[in-house]
Formats: structure tokens, C-alpha cells, sequence
């Protein structure tokens, strides 16, 4: 071997503890950069394939009944390239084993060349005029075992009927889905089932009608111009609005967490970047530095500046190489299982793992581009030495009288803490870099945490102070509000109250949204919208309050006058003034709009009507209220409050396994910032600590300028940590805000305090191992030696 | 440009015009925080082939600075340094590293060697590099490091580490060996036998060599003694009774 590739594996083999650290960054960046790219192409991709091949509408309407020819009409507006029309209906299904009464989504079962197939993936589809037969959609299914051959009861138009499962299968349409009015995806309560087209039309009452439709669009379509002449054939025939994918729970669900993956990287990628290249530049540097002479040497016996510069860049590359490697494969693993979970969560018939050879490229060249970048400035100081200056010492560093001591501050200060203040002026920039290392890996441990703390806050919030019913059961049409005093006497019912709730269109200005309003009466104590300082909002009598997500979107403030267009009459737009706005974390009160229900009774020229309501029971008559509640056939959906905070909160739970990786991630950062600046100054001036020691100070005096250097960096930098850390968990919890909830940013001082606890420990250990240095100097051999 | 990418005469031809080095009014001062420090103050001086130089002077008094100009490791400030007729100043950085690798050795008071190299390894460091080397083993045979070969810099005494720099020096049969206090670091007894590697090397290479010292005991060693004052040549003896140097001892 090459004499000079000796030296370098030499070398690499002496400073392996920092080498080591470096490495490990190297490779947990690289790592983390693999795996989420890795899991956003195979989502992206997945997506778009799933979509493809499975023909997903673009176009999405409700209508109460139109007549099978509309879709003609429809088919001919300008931009339109496909329609199916479908039975919609949601229904009440009671599956043994469950008393708790179970929300199903009954559909018909889309034909041949109709849009959002389905994908079969166990028994057969429904016989064409089958009245009994069915197919599940997958994660029901296999939430209640049932299989081909099971039975189940569903109640459809106030007759219970039983049903037959014949298959098992997926749709584009539901990768993601709950029961309207729940806050999660519950696979137990909630269910899809597709049947027979004429089985449904006969049972609803939609002979050659329909009550939904679906439409693709041409590439050059304007979507919002199809929407709007789609509104004006289906209004007539009770059509409350079509949206677009934007607005499809499923697809804006999905897409929420592409983009949160992409905003995750975009934030953690820089970091790594920036402390590998920052770890690399100060080791480098000391280690140029130390080898001056060699270097000097090397060019007297003839290396060229090239030579001695790519004899350098080997030294880097290797590490880089190693943390790469390493990196690379534990990326591919990681992201694997980080698929895996996806494929889980979400219903995709195939979700393929798409590592490209280009993603590791990129991961591997913007590693070694950021560590050949952090290690230039060195090699380059090593190119330009002049080889008869190399040859002698460097002359020795200029130190000053730091600003604290010309101030006069300094007066009862020992030596030791001078030597500690001016060497960490001396180095501004190390100092600086070393801040901003040990600052950075504290915001990556607050941020996760912060938006952890901000979970906890908007379950508190939603779930214990704004929707505190058990219960929310809604009917398939409006009932007249003498139904209270019914569903009031039922087994174990403690407290109701009514709502009235209507699809409309809120304006203001040139923005206009699709909203739920809610009517309900003066100040409710089960389900309220509470203010910023989470007090219970009484609902006007006139006017309105709207939640804060829609008046940030609408650009509303307390006092603007809206216009809402009530979607379900026909009578003439409301112009309402807004009176309050209300805190809204959860997607069913993202677009939600309160009024006082006799305003809106009186605005749409109906009766005393209501379409719900919440209600609080008494827990151990729960079975016979939900036996009562299944066999009311009025009722077409009931969510449990106590199902949907358990899902809230297992969604929360799986952040929690990637915070225990932003920990470990945080903690070999801090240590490697912390324990290469800690070494490299031992390094340094090993000379005059030991010229210390001779003088009869003792190791821990010794100890204590370089601990007390790393204190002092480590106290400056924890401030400005936390507000980097404050910053990464606003731009984290934003890019969360999906539609299912959108996170208050709520940091608590413990989220700090756990994160400034967890750095100090690494920053402890990093001391730890330096101190060892110290006790382990030689001083004789050090003062011996020439520099 | 075309004398700076001139191939060197031989060691061997050189024998013809016996000057080696010739310098014309050499000047050489350094900017310092303190000021600007003449290290050199207009020296003339010629070397001629195969001489055994040992030059002399306090420190500061600019002989390695000397040094550092003919072997190609710094530049003048003014005036010329000659290396078989070709200017070592107007040479382009690469061809003074070319001039380094094929016609110069080194060796410095503190040895310079790469502490993670081995000796043999250190030997080859200059030997990869060369033309037409010795081999390493041959090097440290010479130097009578055979023993040590495998030995690193930290396990060798201050003596032995020289002669390591030593043979590092001369494996690549250079045309010119430069020693700048050789022997500062080392005591009597292992200075001398450093002092025998480099006078048998300079024998058996018929390598023109210049050896700086402050122990004038050294002096008798060579040719001709120059005496370096303030950044000037002093004076310059001729040593008619040149002594080997295992006569010496300090």
C-alpha cells in the first residue's frame, strides 16, 4: 500500500472517536433523507398509480334525487370527460358482537367503465339483482372478521335487512375515510358496503334516478367552471354543491401527509447538512492544523499541492464514504418499515417501495458535497501554506483582552476564566458554529416534542371542553324537534341537545367556501364552540360565529359581513354579520359556521326541524340505549365520543415513536458538535494545560477550562435553541394541518425543559469523556515535544 | 518559460560546470506584526558540485533561510539564486516541487517525520515519488537502521528518528542534500552517528551537500565552513584537514 493511504488509515484510526462521531451524523442524516424520500415517492407514486388505474373522479356531487338522463346534461359540459351516477346512502349496521350501533356508507356498486372501481380483493363481486348480497370495503371487514359467507343486519329506510358478504374490496375513493362526524378513521365503527344498483334504487326509491355523481375531467378542463355548471343543473334537483379532489377527505387526507413528509425534510435536511459540514470543518481544521510540519515535509520531498490536498480530501471522503454507506442502508430499512406503516394506515391495494438508484445519489452527493464544502476552507489553507513556513511552528494564536475584561468586569475573575473567555473570542466563528450545533439539536428535540404537547392540547380542548357529549346521532332527514323528548326518554339518556345542521356557501369578498352551518340555540353545555381563551361562545340570535380556520381562510374578523347561501332551500342569500370566532383544531369544525337555529328556520322558510342530536348517557344502560338507537329508524349514524378520542389518541401515540427518534437523532448530534469542539480545544492546547499542571494546578483546575468553555457555549446556545425549536415546531405543526385536525401550536415549559434536560446530558457526557483527556495527559511528553 | 520546465543536468554530468548553486545579491525579508525583519541582506555565494558545505552562524544570522531558498522551499525577496543556471525564483510553484522531488533531500533539526508512518514507510513516502530510488531497505541500511525499520517515529529515540529523516532524504539519490541542524536536538554520541549517515551518504552519492550548524566542532567536518552574520556571509574558510565525523564529539 501506498505509504500516504497508510498515513490516512492511520490517522482515521487516532482521532476514532471523532471520526466516529462524525460518521454517525453522517449516517443518521443521510439515513433519515433516504427514508423519507423513499416513503414520498412511494406514496406519490402510489397515489397517482392507484388513482390511474382505478379511474378516481375528480368531481364529486350530491343531489336528494335527479333523473338518470341528467348524466347526459352532465357529460356535455365543456371539460367534463366521464360520468357515474351512484346510490349513495349512510345507514345504520348492527354486527353481532358489537352492541354499539355501527355507521355503514351504502353504495351501489359501480359497473363496468364506471369511475372509482373497485379492487376485489377476496370472494366476488355482488349478482346483478341480488337484494341480500354485499361487498365490504377491506379494513371493515377485517375489523369484525367477517368473510364471504357472513351475515350482518343493515337498517335500511326503517327496515332492518340482512345482509350477505359475497366479497371483500378497496376503493380509491376511501384510501382514507371516516364516518362523517367522527373525528379519526375507526375501522370498527365505521364501514363501507357496495350493492346491487337495483337493489338500492328499489329500496330508496331512486328508480331510474340517482342521488350521487362522480366526473372526471379533461386535462384542459377549468374546474371551477364545471363545478359551477354543475351546481346549476343539480340545485334544482336538491343538489347541495359539487367539489373537487381538494375538498375529498380521502384525497386531501392523503395528500395533507405527502406534503407533511415533504415539509419534514425540507426542515431536517438543511440541519444535517449544515452539522455535518460544521463537524468536518472543525476537525479538519485542528487536523491540518496539528499536521503543519507533515504537510511541510511533504511538500519539501516533492508532493505537489495536489498530492497533499487529495491526500487530505481521502481522509474526508472515507468518513463521509463510511456515514454514507451506513446511512444508505439503514435509510432503505428504515424506510421500508416507515412504508409498511403507511401501507397500514392507509388502504392501498399495492404500495410499492420505490428506492431509486437516484435518490440514493442524492442522498449520497449532497452528504459528500456538504462535507467536502464544511472541509475546504482547510485544505485549501493546506495547499496555500508555503512549505518553508509550514516547516516552522505556527506562531502562537493572538489572544486579547475580551470586551467583559476591558469593561472592567473581569477584575475578580481567576486566570482560568480569562483563558476560557478569550479563547472562545479568539475563535469566533468555532464558538459561533459550535452555538448554532448545540442550538440546532435542541430545536429538533422541541419541535417533535412541541407538536406532541400541541396534540395533547387540541384532545384536551376538543374533547374535554368543546364536545363533551357521549354520543352524536344524526338523521337521515330533518325530524321534527319534538324527537328530543322522544331520544330523551330512552334507556340511560342523562342530558340532550338538538342541532340543525345544512351544507351552505360562505362568501366574503372574492373568497367564497362550502360550509356546514350548525344552528343551535343560545349557550349549549354539551357540544359549544369555545373563544381564543376557550370559554363557551353563546350563539347569537343574530348573526354569526365561524370557526377560526374559516375566517383565516375567508380573511373574516369579528364584525365583517358574510353572505351565506344556504344550499338546501332555495330562498335568497343571507347577509349576516360575524359576532365571534370560534377555536377550531378538528376537521368537522374547520368549515363550520354557528347561527342561532331560529335564524335559520326563519332564513330557510322551514319548520321547527332538527338533523341530530348530542346527547350524554348513563353508562351501564349503554347496551339497551344502543339497541334502542339501532332499531329507531330515523337514525342514520351515531359516533362515540369516547371511539373517537381513542382514535385521536392513537394517532397521537404514533408521533411518539418518532420523537424517540428525534431524541437519539438530537443526542448524537449534541454530542458530536459538543465532543469534537471539546477534543479539538484539549487538542489545542494540550501545551498550556499541561504548562498549568506544572504549575501545580490540579487536573480538575485544568478540567475546568475546557468544561467551562463547553458550559458557557452550551448556555448560550440553549436559548437560542428554543427559539429555533419554537420556529421548527411552528412550521412542523403547520405543515401537519391536515383535514383532520389541525394542531394549536402549544408549547408547554416542560417541552423545554425536557429538551434542555436532554441536551445538558450530552453535553455532560461529552465533558465526561473529556475530562478522562485530561486525567490521562502526560504533561512531560507534551512540554517535551516541539508543537 | 522554457529554462523553468528544463529538465536538470545529472548529478553525474554536473561534474562539468562545477557550480551548483550561484546567488547574486539574495535578499529575503518577512512581514511580520512587528514589522518587516531582514533576514537576509544580499548574499553572494557560489557551491560547486560534490562540496561538503557546513555553514555556520548564530540564530537569526539567516542560514536557513539560505537553506530554504536552494532547496526550492521559499523565495527570495530579491536578488538570484542559480541552480545549474536556471533562476529557482522565477520557477513556477510546480516546477520548484518538481525541482524539490527530483534533486533535493532534506533534513531538519526537528525531523519532520509523519508520526503514523512507519520508518520504512517514511523512507518510502520519498521513495514513491522518485525516479530512480535506492530501496527503503537499502536507505535505512545505510543510515544502520536496518533493525528498526518497522518501528514508528514514537518508538524511535531522537537519534534514530534523524537518521530515519536521513535516509528519507537520500533515498532518492538526490543531486543535493540539505541539513539544517541535524544534530540540534540530539546529544554528542547520537549526533555523531547521524553526522557519519550523512557523510557516507554524501560519499557513496557524491551529493553535494550543505549542513547547517551553531557547533563549530561540526564544522571540521566540511569542505568549505561559511560564516553566517546578520543576514550575511561572514566569512569563508577552506578546511584543509577535513576530520571524519567519528573524531567529533561536543
Amino acid at each position: 500500500m501506498r505509504a500516504l493511504n497508510q498515513k490516512v488509515l492511520r490517522d482515521l484510526l487516532r482521532l476514532w472517536s471523532q471520526v466516529l462521531a462524525i460518521v454517525l451524523v453522517t449516517a443518521i442524516g443521510t439515513a433519515a433523507f433516504v427514508m423519507s424520500l423513499g416513503t414520498l415517492h412511494s406514496l406519490q407514486q402510489t397515489q397517482a398509480q392507484y388513482y390511474d388505474r382505478y379511474q378516481f373522479a375528480d368531481v364529486f356531487a350530491s343531489v336528494r334525487r335527479a333523473p338518470a338522463a341528467l348524466a347526459v346534461k352532465l357529460a356535455a359540459i365543456a371539460g367534463v370527460d366521464q360520468v357515474s351516477t351512484r346510490i349513495i346512502h349512510n345507514v345504520v349496521l348492527t354486527i353481532p358482537g358489537m352492541s354499539e350501533p355501527v355507521n355503514g356508507l351504502l353504495s351501489s356498486l359501480p359497473e363496468p367503465g364506471d369511475l372509482n372501481q373497485l379492487h376485489l380483493r377476496r370472494g366476488r363481486l355482488v349478482l346483478p339483482g341480488s337484494t341480500d348480497e354485499a361487498v365490504l370495503s377491506e379494513s371493515f371487514a377485517n375489523a369484525h372478521q367477517l368473510s364471504a359467507g357472513s351475515t350482518f343486519w343493515a337498517t335500511i329506510k326503517g327496515h332492518k335487512r340482512k345482509l350477505t358478504v359475497v366479497g371483500v374490496a378497496l376503493s380509491p375513493e376511501y384510501v382514507f375515510f371516516g364516518v362523517p362526524g367522527a373525528m379519526v378513521p375507526d375501522d370498527e365503527r365505521f364501514g363501507v358496503l357496495w350493492m346491487d344498483r337495483k337493489a338500492l334504487a328499489a329500496a330508496f326509491d331512486l328508480k331510474g334516478a340517482f342521488n350521487d355523481v362522480v366526473m372526471t375531467l379533461t386535462a384542459d378542463a377549468d374546474e371551477a367552471e364545471v363545478l359551477r355548471h354543475t351546481d346549476a343543473l343539480l340545485v334544482p334537483y336538491g343538489g347541495i354543491g359539487a367539489y373537487g379532489r381538494a375538498d375529498h377527505v380521502s384525497h386531501s387526507t392523503l395528500s395533507g401527509e405527502i406534503n407533511q413528509l415533504r415539509a419534514s425534510i425540507r426542515i431536517a435536511a438543511p440541519v444535517f447538512i449544515g452539522v455535518v459540514a460544521f463537524l468536518l470543518h472543525m476537525l479538519m481544521m485542528r487536523h491540518v492544523e496539528t499536521e503543519r510540519e507533515q504537510i511541510g515535509a511533504m511538500k519539501a520531498l516533492g508532493y505537489t499541492h495536489v498530492a497533499v490536498a487529495w491526500h487530505y480530501t481521502k481522509f474526508v471522503l472515507i468518513i463521509v464514504a463510511s456515514g454514507v454507506t451506513l446511512g444508505l442502508i439503514g435509510g432503505a430499512l428504515s424506510g421500508r418499515e416507515m412504508t409498511e406503516i403507511y401501507a397500514a394506515h392507509y388502504r392501498f391495494p399495492f404500495l410499492d417501495y420505490a428506492l431509486t438508484p437516484f435518490t440514493l445519489f442524492q442522498a449520497a452527493g449532497i452528504q459528500a458535497a456538504a462535507a467536502l464544502i464544511g472541509a475546504m476552507g482547510s485544505l485549501w489553507g493546506a495547499i496555500r501554506l508555503p512549505p518553508a513556513m509550514a516547516m516552522r511552528p505556527p506562531p502562537p494564536p493572538v489572544y486579547r483582552r475580551t470586551l467583559i475584561e476591558r469593561l472592567g468586569l473581569m477584575l475578580i475573575a481567576d486566570q482560568p476564566t480569562r483563558m476560557i473567555l478569550r479563547h472562545l473570542v479568539r475563535w469566533p466563528v468555532r464558538s459561533a458554529m459550535t452555538i448554532l450545533g448545540i442550538a440546532a439539536a435542541t430545536a429538533i428535540l422541541i419541535a417533535p416534542l412541541g407538536v406532541f404537547s400541541s396534540a395533547a392540547k387540541m384532545i384536551d380542548t376538543h374533547f374535554f371542553r368543546a364536545e363533551r357529549q357521549d354520543m352524536t346521532v344524526a338523521f337521515a332527514q330533518t325530524r321534527s324537534h319534538k324527537v328530543l323528548y322522544e331520544i330523551a326518554r330512552y334507556p340511560g339518556v342523562m342530558q340532550v341537545e338538538l342541532f340543525r345542521a345544512t351544507p351552505a356557501m360562505i362568501r366574503f369578498g372574492p373568497r367564497s367556501r362550502r360550509v356546514t352551518v350548525i344552528a343551535r340555540e343560545g349557550l349549549n353545555e354539551l357540544s359549544r364552540p369555545l373563544d381564543h381563551e376557550l370559554r363557551a361562545i353563546a350563539i347569537p340570535q343574530q348573526g354569526v360565529v365561524i370557526s377560526k380556520s374559516m375566517a383565516q381562510w375567508l380573511r373574516v374578523t369579528v364584525g365583517d359581513q358574510v353572505i351565506i347561501n344556504l344550499l338546501e332551500s332555495h330562498q335568497p342569500a343571507q347577509t349576516l354579520s360575524v359576532t365571534a370566532i370560534a377555536e377550531s383544531y378538528v376537521g368537522l369544525t374547520f368549515f363550520m359556521v354557528f347561527m342561532d337555529r331560529g335564524l335559520l328556520t326563519h332564513a330557510m322558510k322551514e319548520g321547527d326541524v332538527i338533523t341530530g342530536v348530542q346527547l350524554r348517557y348513563d353508562s351501564g344502560k349503554a347496551a339497551s340505549l344502543f339497541t334502542k338507537l339501532k332499531n329507531t329508524p330515523a337514525v342514520t349514524g351515531a359516533v362515540s365520543h369516547a371511539a373517537s378520542l381513542a382514535g385521536m389518541r392513537r394517532i397521537v401515540g404514533q408521533n411518539l415513536r418518532m420523537t424517540m427518534i428525534n431524541i437519539t437523532v438530537a443526542g448524537i448530534i449534541v454530542f458530536g458538535v459538543v465532543y469534537n469542539s471539546a477534543r479539538i480545544s484539549l487538542a489545542e492546547r494540550s501545551r498550556e494545560l499541561a504548562s498549568m499542571r506544572l504549575l501545580g494546578y490540579s487536573r480538575l483546575d485544568v478540567a475546568y477550562v475546557l468544561v467551562g468553555e463547553l458550559v458557557i457555549l452550551m448556555l448560550v446556545a440553549l436559548p437560542i435553541g428554543c427559539g429555533l425549536g419554537y420556529l421548527f415546531a411552528y412550521l412542523l405543526t403547520e405543515g401537519t394541518a391536515n383535514e383532520m385536525f389541525r394542531l394549536p401550536l402549544h408549547l408547554e415549559p416542560g417541552t423545554f425543559g425536557y429538551a434542555i434536560i436532554v441536551v445538558i446530558l450530552a453535553v455532560a457526557l461529552s465533558a465526561a469523556a473529556v475530562i478522562r483527556k485530561v486525567f490521562l495527559l502526560d504533561v512531560l511528553a507534551i512540554l517535551k515535544a516541539r508543537e | 518559460m522554457t529554462s523553468t520546465y528544463a529538465p536538470f543536468p545529472s548529478a553525474s554530468v554536473a561534474a562539468n560546470p562545477p557550480a551548483v548553486f550561484v546567488t547574486r545579491g539574495l535578499i529575503k525579508t518577512y512581514q511580520t506584526e512587528a514589522g518587516a525583519v531582514q533576514a537576509l541582506a544580499g548574499v553572494d555565494l557560489t557551491i560547486d558540485s560534490g562540496e561538503f558545505v557546513v555553514m555556520l552562524g548564530p540564530s537569526g544570522s539567516g542560514k536557513s533561510t539560505f537553506l530554504n531558498i536552494l532547496g526550492g522551499l521559499d523565495v527570495p525577496t530579491a536578488g538570484q539564486a542559480l541552480y545549474r543556471g536556471v533562476d529557482l525564483a522565477s520557477m513556477t510553484e510546480r516546477a520548484r516541487t518538481r525541482y524539490r522531488r527530483e534533486q533535493i533531500g532534506f533534513v531538519f533539526q526537528f525531523y519532520n517525520l509523519i508520526p503514523s508512518l512507519t520508518a520504512k514507510e517514511n523512507v518510502s513516502l520519498a521513495a514513491e515519488i522518485a525516479s530512480d530510488p535506492l530501496s527503503p531497505a537499502e536507505a535505512l541500511e545505510l543510515v544502520g537502521l536496518q533493525d528498526r525499520s518497522d518501528h514508528f517515529p514514537a518508538e524511535l529515540s531522537g537519534g534514530e528518528q534523524q537518521r530515519v529523516a536521513v535516509a528519507r532524504a537520500i533515498v532518492k539519490r538526490p543531486a543535493i542534500l540539505l541539513c539544517d541542524e541535524p544534530t540540534g536536538a540530539l546529544d554528542s554520541r547520537t549526533g555523531v552517528l547521524v553526522l557519519e549517515a550523512i557523510t557516507r551518504a554524501s560519499r557513496v552519492f557524491r551529493t553535494t551537500t550543505v549542513l547547517i550548524t551553531h557547533n563549530a566542532v561540526i564544522a571540521g567536518i566540511g569542505d568549505r565552513v561559511i560564516s553566517f552574520a546578520d543576514g550575511c556571509v561572514a566569512t569563508i574558510r577552506i578546511n584543509t584537514g577535513r576530520r571524519s565525523a567519528h573524531e567529533l564529539s561536543w
